[in-house]
């Protein structure tokens, strides 16, 4: 007989269910019987929600499990919880998209549920290879998603250069990581931890292997001058797939820098110092470019992948800050960055008008008239992106600026605070759009389904929520952060 | 008759507030608290304070408010928003009264940019014209950015304090004024009260506001919002002020507020313009009383800030209704309006009067104290008494322009009459009766809402009561001098706005609204072309730029290398020599192949290169591993082949220069590294310890398979789901390629 080593396989359980619920889907699929839209989604929303209550019951046991594989740490709970709500209100979106658009249901909602379980895959990594095929499976299954529209031309090419650029980055990524494994002898974390501790950082092989990392994962949470392929994808790739390579994919980039650069025991010590001058270098030129870039779009999906770009710059700032703040602040922000990124996309899939979809910004001229609680719902997300108060983006922005400032990069905090102005301007100018133009000549907006209505307004409470009583995540990120 | 009755409602309910708020500020005897946690971690307490200070200006925005609302009534009707437009107003009431209530410095500044948005709104409320629109934008954006420069400010302060509570920060005032940070912290507050107040150079936003609807105007241009600036200044004094910068910052910028304010009025000729240049240049007055900071100057200041409210939103209520009966708001084409409705007429007069300084008005009062604090004040030149006696003369001009001039009759006929209705007449003769009877009983006003809120603001009584006659002194003889120079300009203010027109043209080019109006046209001419220039969809392009950032990364790292020698004796050997030459000429020959099957070739010698090199150091498995990916890649190609388009190399020769470029850059820094790193592969641990455990632990004798099927399962696992699903995407592509065809 093999003796199995330890293994709790509790602490995979929310993964688990995804990939019973990917393959079970698959399984449906494949039945000779046409099978209806709304099964699939119920089949997949429950396998979700199933999940997330597995998530939400794991409590974090601050040690490496599976020979070494993975570590299931309070932040990783989070993240998970996070990611699956996403899924959740993405699977929501799908659904009513697809009505509109010739997408094979069944494959695109098992690539979806695969994309999200290499997301957590990221999240509960606690070995290089792990990682990598975390972000291995994240990155193939969006990369066929984008291209899933078979009736649209830009589809295609977004899904052709998202893959090659993503394999370009993929390749420095896996280069980083072998070199890694080269300087520590080890691929798991954290010992890679202990090496560097052992070692010093200073080494030229551990340069050079976490230079190569940082490159293939600022490609991922598209940093300057990484960023280059996301408004291109942002516009061409089915809207719900921007949606979730906005949020899913920024989310796991984040996840995947946390797991590299702040491993338990050396808690973001490769950052001090050389580490954090070039993330302040990639945050600030993200800041800057990201919402001018967005300052001059015309579409409302290019804008929102500028504004995409330019808050991973916001985000990124914690590494610089290299605190615990910092890092508290970026697992909120987090989360306000999904709820209103997610919602800001969901009513742009909800509102149609004659059938179409409606991407430039003139398009949403009279909105608030014809359809005022949506209209409000967009207002909510566009604010809570620029950071108005009562709303999550503001308490995310003030708590992220804060621990910069608590680390006196004042300077970085004064671009982020004047970017943040700038950002005033184009968000705005959506919600005067709607607001206060007159609808466009014979223009009427079809009804907005049930479903978009639910992810809205699940997106709104939840930056609402975040907004006006942070206390309910900040208890629970004191809880996670301390074993860090 | 539904929007009517919410209005009155409204106006009701303020009116309640209003005196509550008189009532309380006469029986409060300590400041009372009242405090929970919100967001401790950043500083942020929802905490507010109940003091004689803010229950003043819970009486000015809830007095002026009731009346606006009633006002609203009868302006309202047959707009198309007027709802919204009521609700607006209504939300922007509560975030006013949260903003003089708040004690948490953060959460002031809440409540501050929920002003701003809502002003917003609300000067947009005629969306469907295009300067509308423009107007609010530029109000939000002046406004804005000035609230950005606030947070700065209070994360600062943060930093220097340790708290965010007006009431502990005044006692941490020595602490704070000894900091480092201290003068960007002023700097930083007085630019956001600067921006919210409209001073030089930031006042050309509210002019530009002039859009609103009047009772928006009346209410936030006059009596409110614009006063937040002025309330902040205020409340900072205990903490920030009296030092030497506090002082020259806000005596000059509101010297040079008033005077510009002032002159700027008389050349215009629409009267809400010419009001609005008015309250810029009393919004001057307050900060330079402010400046001062004197116990004179403060009384004065708190005296001036009740007068101006009162005649301003008037007279803004009153310029609504003249639009209502003429149909315009030209000065040059008003004329006549007192006989048209005389109720009006007096509407304008009594406020006008205060607003001139006259007695017995409170504004008489207002003005006298103002010399008076002018007068006596150690601190300041004669200079500054000269602009402040100007700016005064000049509003009295204002003052009779917009009050006096539309109502006299040019003609002999008389124009019909014209009945407005009650709730467009009533407020602003409110105002002017309630300025009239200030004035009147000057000790009662002083001594109940005046002097608890100069107390509650200093923390001790000042000892200066109100009264309306002081006997024939400096200060009543400044007073006369003003009214009398005020009358002589209105004599021959054409000549004056003219050339005020002609000063205006010629210093345009250094105008602080066209210096606006270029950063922002720059800056989107920057973002376009930055867009235009860096996303020009190639992804040629993209790769180039990703390939010199990594390689400025790796550039970076080098300097920062303590030692930069690196041992080559790697390269002497024979055989390593001969297969990094080999693959070197491949790679280098691959570049300029000239078919498809050339350069496949060549490459695959690379990938043989490579395989060599884990034969000759000792890794067969996984020089087997690279051979077979490498033979894969071949009939993954051979596969596809027919497929493939016609090979074109094509590529211009200027962007073959700058890839060429890119790569030698980025691959001299990668050889570069790997061979500094070289001593490191002494070590041989990992293989190690798999070729002693594989037999003992997994009972298998191939090492390879054993790392693939046990040491590694999940892996495994995971790279066959991988594969998976690249496998359907592949399928799912090729599917797409068959239906379309």
């Amino acid at each position: 007989m093999i003796d199995f080593p330890e293994i709790s396989w509790a602490s995979i359980a929310p993964q688990t269910v995804i990939l019973i619920t990917a393959l079970t889907v698959l399984a449906i699929d494949l039945l000779p019987r046409k099978i209806e839209r709304i099964n699939i989604t119920l089949t997949a929303l429950l396998g979700v929600v199933i999940a997330l209550i597995f998530a939400r019951n794991l409590t974090p046991a601050y040690e490496t499990d599976f020979s070494g594989m993975i570590y299931r740490d309070g932040v990783s709970i989070y993240l998970d919880q996070l990611l699956l709500a996403g899924t959740a209100l993405i699977l929501l979106m799908s659904h009513r998209y697809a009505q509109f658009h010739p997408i094979a249901y069944g494959e695109y909602t098992v690539l979806l549920l695969f994309a999200s379980l290499g997301m957590m895959t990221i999240s509960i990594s606690a070995d290089l290879i792990t990682l990598f095929i975390g972000v291995e499976l994240l990155s193939l299954s969006l990369y066929v998603m984008s291209g899933m529209d078979k009736s649209s031309l830009s589809s295609g090419e977004a899904s052709v250069k998202y893959f090659l650029l993503g394999a370009f980055s993929t390749g420095f990524l896996v280069y980083g990581m072998a070199l890694l494994f080269g300087a520590c002898r080890t691929s798991n974390l954290v010992l890679i931890g202990s090496a560097i501790l052992d070692g010093g950082a200073g080494t030229p092989l551990l340069i050079l292997g976490f230079a190569l990392v940082l490159v293939g994962l600022g490609f991922k949470i598209s940093l300057v001058p990484f960023h280059m392929w996301a408004p291109d994808v942002y516009q061409g790739a089915p809207t719900p797939v921007t949606a979730w390579i906005a949020a899913g994919s920024k989310i796991a980039g984040f996840a995947a820098l946390l797991r590299i650069f702040s491993l338990p025991g050396i808690s973001f010590e490769p950052f001090g110092g050389y580490w954090a001058q070039a993330i302040w270098w990639l945050s600030m030129l993200t800041m800057i470019i990201g919402n001018a870039g967005a300052l001059v779009q015309n579409d409302i999906k290019r804008m929102l992948a500028y504004s995409s770009i330019a808050h991973g710059g916001y985000l990124s700032m914690a590494f610089t800050a290299n605190n615990t703040v910092g890092l508290q602040a970026l697992l909120f922000y987090l989360a306000a960055y999904l709820f209103m990124t997610l919602g800001a996309f969901a009513v742009v899939i909800a509102v149609r008008r004659n059938g179409r979809e409606c991407l430039s910004i003139p398009d949403l001229a009279g909105l608030a008239r014809q359809h005022p609680g949506v209209a409000g719902l967009m207002a909510v997300f566009l604010f809570s992106l620029a950071g108005m108060p009562f709303t999550a983006g503001f308490v995310g922005k003030l708590w992220l600026f804060g621990a910069a400032i608590q680390e006196k990069y004042y300077l970085l905090a004064a671009v982020g605070i004047l970017t943040t102005l700038l950002s005033f301007y184009y968000y705005l100018r959506i919600i005067v759009f709607m607001y206060m133009h007159e609808p466009q000549k014979d223009a009427v907006f079809d009804a907005v389904p049930a479903s978009g209505r639910i992810a809205a307004g699940l997106a709104a409470a939840g930056v609402l929520a975040l907004g006006v009583y942070p206390n309910l995540l900040w208890k629970v990120l004191a809880a996670h952060t301390n074993g860090l | 008759m539904k929007f009517r009755t919410s209005c009155y409602s409204l106006s009701g309910a303020s009116a309640v507030l209003c005196i509550f708020a008189i009532w309380a500020s006469m029986n409060l005897d300590a400041p009372y608290y009242l405090a929970f946690d919100w967001l401790p971690k950043v500083g942020l307490r929802i905490s507010f304070r109940v003091d004689s200070f803010s229950l003043f200006f819970v009486t000015l925005i809830c007095g002026i408010g009731s009346l606006v609302f009633f006002f609203c009534a009868g302006y309202l009707p047959g707009d198309k928003s007027r709802s919204r437009t009521l609700s607006i107003l209504l939300l922007f009431t509560l975030s006013m009264l949260g903003l003089v209530l708040s004690d948490n410095v953060l959460l002031l500044f809440i409540f501050w940019e929920f002003t701003t948005i809502t002003s917003f709104f609300l000067v947009g409320a005629k969306c469907e014209k295009k300067e509308a629109r423009e107007a609010a934008l530029q109000a939000l954006l002046v406004t804005v950015a000035g609230g950005m420069a606030l947070l700065v400010a209070i994360l600062l302060l943060f930093m220097a304090a340790g708290t965010l509570e007006l009431s502990s920060l005044e006692a941490n005032r020595q602490l704070i004024q000894d900091s480092p940070l201290y003068p960007v912290i002023l700097i930083l507050i007085a630019a956001g009260a600067f921006t919210k107040s409209a001073q030089f150079p930031f006042h050309f936003w509210l002019p530009g506001a002039m859009t609103a609807p009047s009772p928006v105007s009346a209410f936030l241009h006059s009596a409110t919002m614009v006063k937040a600036g002025i309330y902040l200044l205020a409340r900072f004094h205990p903490i920030l002020g009296e030092t030497v910068l506090w002082h020259d910052l806000l005596i000059g910028i509101g010297a040079a507020t008033m005077i510009v304010g002032a002159s700027l009025a008389l050349a215009r000729t629409d009267i809400k313009a010419l009001l609005a240049y008015t309250t810029v240049s009393a919004l001057g007055m307050l900060t330079f009383l402010l400046g001062l900071g004197t116990t004179l100057a403060m009384k004065a200041a708190l005296v001036f800030l009740l007068v101006h409210a009162c005649y301003k939103a008037a007279l803004f209520m009153v310029a609504g209704s003249i639009e209502k009966l003429a149909g315009t708001r030209d000065l040059d084409r008003l004329h006549s309006l007192g006989k048209m409705s005389p109720a009006l007429w007096c509407a304008a007069a009594l406020p006008a009067l205060s607003m001139c300084g006259l007695p017995p008005m409170l504004g008489f009062i207002g003005k006298e104290l103002i010399y008076e604090a002018k007068l006596i004040a150690p601190t300041i030149d004669e200079l500054f008494l000269l602009i402040g006696f100007t700016a005064n003369a000049l509003t009295v001009t204002a003052a009779l322009l917009a009050a006096v001039k539309p109502f006299i009759p040019r003609t002999m006929d008389s124009p019909p009459k014209r009945k407005l209705t009650l709730p467009l007449l009533a407020p602003p003769i409110i105002l002017g009766i309630v300025s009239l009877a200030c004035g009147l009983f000057p000790t009662w006003v002083g001594d109940n809402l005046l002097e608890p809120s100069f107390q509650a603001l200093k923390g001790e009584p000042s000892q200066i009561k109100l009264k309306l006659w002081h006997g024939v002194n400096p200060v009543f003889i400044l007073s006369v001098l003003t009214l009398v120079t005020g009358a002589l300009i209105y004599w021959i203010h054409s000549y004056f706005a003219r050339m005020v027109s002609v000063v205006e043209r010629w210093s345009s080019p250094f105008a602080p609204e066209r210096l606006y109006a270029q950063l922002v046209k720059r800056f989107v001419q920057f973002a376009s072309l930055q867009t235009r220039l860096a996303q020009n969809g190639s992804l040629n392009f993209y790769l180039t730029v990703t390939l010199c950032f990594a390689s400025l990364l790796l550039a970076a790292a080098f300097f920062s290398l303590p030692e930069k020698a690196v041992d080559l004796s790697l390269l002497i050997h024979l055989k390593t020599s001969l297969i990094i030459l080999g693959a070197a000429a491949a790679a280098v020959l691959s570049i300029r192949a000239q078919s498809m099957l050339e350069a496949v070739l060549l490459l695959g010698v690379v990938g043989l290169g490579v395989t060599l090199f884990f034969v000759f150091y000792g890794a067969p498995d996984l020089a087997l591993t690279q051979f077979l990916v490498e033979l894969l890649l071949l009939v993954l190609i051979a596969s596809i082949w027919s497929r493939l388009p016609a090979f074109r190399p094509d590529t211009p020769k200027r962007e073959k220069r700058r890839d060429l470029f890119a790569a030698c850059i980025l691959g001299v820094f990668l050889s570069y590294f790997v061979l500094q790193a070289v001593f490191l592969n002494e070590h041989n641990a990992i293989s190690e310890f798999y070729a002693q455990n594989a037999a003992t632990e997994a009972f298998g004798r191939n090492v390879v398979n054993v790392i693939l099927v046990d040491f590694r399962a999940l892996d495994t696992m995971g790279e066959i789901t991988v594969l998976a699903i690249a496998m359907m995407g592949i399928m799912s592509l090729l599917k797409t390629r068959k239906t379309k065809r």
